[in-house]
């Protein structure tokens, strides 16, 4: 398969979003569902350990792709086809933003309930957050390598 | 995927331009290879602005270039009308 410069820049921006995410939230879960759950202190170090990761990951691998093949600037199909993932992406972000929304106004309402009290944290909804923005890139980057494949018209 | 209704004869130009590869006619309207490859292959439609530059090429006119053919519309059936029920007193 003949990849572009571009997509083959998607593609590893991909890889290293799932690899490093996929790492954190299941890092996560297995903190919250320990004995006394998870603290604020380790959840910050994991998350800064996971963006150092994240950006070691991106670094390297536009390194070895710059190396390996030559970087051409991004054209006006590259532009539009951004554009056009970006609206896919942004739609789900907002869909996301109000799940997070009504799991605040949710946990507020049922405060008495055990389940909830213990879920229904800031932790919980920053988690949420966090969650739809890597949902809306990975959705991104996979609209572009559809696109990309697939064609575009204006 | 809708197919485009633009239609180009690109491929056939570069052939008769002393067979000129697409990375160079990619270099001279500036984008990427994988650009005209689409643009050849009626999976994008360019910019006005890239279009004419790919006519500037060639020197050819733009309509030499794309042409565009509209998918004829789908015939629509003709709708049976209902006989009217009768109201003269003939028909009670």
């Amino acid at each position: 398969m003949d990849l572009s410069f571009q997509e083959k820049s998607i593609w590893g921006s991909l890889v290293g979003v799932l690899i490093t995410f996929a790492y954190y939230f299941a890092s996560a879960i297995g903190m919250a569902r320990s004995e006394g759950g998870a603290s604020p202190a380790e959840l910050a170090w994991l998350s800064i350990t996971v963006i150092v990761a994240l950006i070691a990951i991106e670094v390297i691998y536009h390194v070895i792709l710059a190396i390996r093949s030559e970087p051409e600037p991004a054209d006006e199909r590259d532009a539009l086809i951004e554009a056009r993932a970006s609206q896919i992406a942004y739609v789900l972000l907002v869909v996301c933003a109000f799940v997070a929304i009504g799991q605040v106004i949710a946990s507020s309402l049922l405060e008495g309930a055990p389940e909830v009290a213990r879920y229904g944290s800031p932790i919980l909804t920053a988690h949420l957050v966090l969650l739809a923005v890597v949902v809306a890139e990975v959705t991104k980057f996979t609209a572009q390598l559809v696109y990309y494949r697939r064609g575009l018209q204006a | 995927m809708r197919k485009s209704a633009i239609r180009n004869q690109i491929r056939t130009l570069r052939f008769h331009a002393s067979e000129m590869t697409q990375q160079v006619l990619a270099d001279r309207i500036g984008v990427t290879r994988q650009t005209v490859i689409a643009i050849e292959g009626n999976k994008y439609s360019p910019s006005l602005e890239v279009a004419f530059r790919i006519a500037q090429v060639f020197g050819v006119p733009l309509e030499q270039v794309f042409q565009y053919e509209p998918e004829p519309a789908p015939k629509r059936k003709p709708r049976r009308r209902r006989p009217r029920a009768s109201t003269s007193p003939e028909g009670r």
